[in-house]
């Protein structure tokens, strides 16, 4: 069933869209979940209210990319556990992974105009955009997904080591990126 | 800027990204190699074929022939 096709079955109320959602991204959804909630249930109960949020939303949003839509709201919705959450017994390696890109940038100051939230995310998408496939799958899943460098590595069948280095290189070239467009100094 | 800012700019990803990284990439080229790797594992290949071949024929004794009456 394509995407489209799923779409419209939540258009016409037609609760067989949640099964398929569930079979076709159930997965992709936990694994997201899953890399910031610590407990089974947690990611669990996360899947299930993103089936519900993408029911109660669509319509009338009619999503261009279903993938990326169901992503965004499994994100939000994991993020809002996290800090609802009153205790939590190690960080979570998303928000590690921000800190890791953030040192690598923080050599730069902020310009005196301030930070534009905008421009920067125009940059880091035309950075993403000029990368090869495999580099951006690298960057993207630990950056936006909040990945393991063992998760990344296991699914590109290649060493850890390997994606370390990579992502060294990546924030290096990223860094040099936003100085170049005055983003950083 | 701030980890917090950076992660808003982080998080405006575009949505082809977001669904290209759904899955890993497919790997190309011979048996998952490509470009240098692909070139260096062939010659890898043809010396050891070569060796053995050369091995095998020093190994193999020549064929007799027929005497002559």
């Amino acid at each position: 069933m394509t995407d489209r096709e799923l779409i419209e079955l939540y258009n016409k109320r037609d609760e067989s869209a949640v099964t398929h959602t569930k079979q076709n991204y159930g997965r992709l959804l936990a694994g997201l979940a899953r890399n910031f909630l610590r407990s089974e249930q947690d990611v669990e109960e996360c899947v299930d209210d993103v089936l519900l949020a993408v029911w109660n939303s669509i319509p009338p949003d009619r999503p261009e990319n279903f993938t990326a839509y169901l992503c965004r709201i499994a994100k939000n919705l994991s993020i809002k556990r996290l800090r609802d959450a009153s205790v939590q017994k190690r960080t979570p390696e998303s928000v590690v992974n921000i800190d890791e890109l953030h040192e690598t940038l923080a050599g730069g100051e902020t310009p005196e105009s301030g930070f534009d939230l905008h421009m920067t995310a125009e940059i880091i998408n035309r950075f993403i955009g000029s990368l090869s496939a495999e580099k951006r799958y690298t960057f993207v899943r630990r950056y936006w997904y909040g990945d393991s460098v063992k998760d990344i590595a296991a699914a590109l069948n290649a060493r850890e080591e390997k994606v370390k280095t990579a992502l060294f290189r990546l924030r290096k070239d990223l860094a040099k990126e936003l100085r170049k467009e005055g983003i950083t100094e | 800027m701030t980890p917090e800012e950076l992660m808003k700019a982080v998080d405006l990803t575009a949505d082809e990204y977001i669904a290209e990284a759904a899955v890993p990439p497919a790997k190309h080229g011979i048996f998952g190699f490509n470009g240098a790797k692909a070139v260096f594992a062939a010659a890898a290949c043809l010396v050891v074929f070569l060796l053995a071949g050369i091995v095998l024929k020093n190994n193999v004794p020549p064929t007799q022939t027929a005497p002559t009456t």
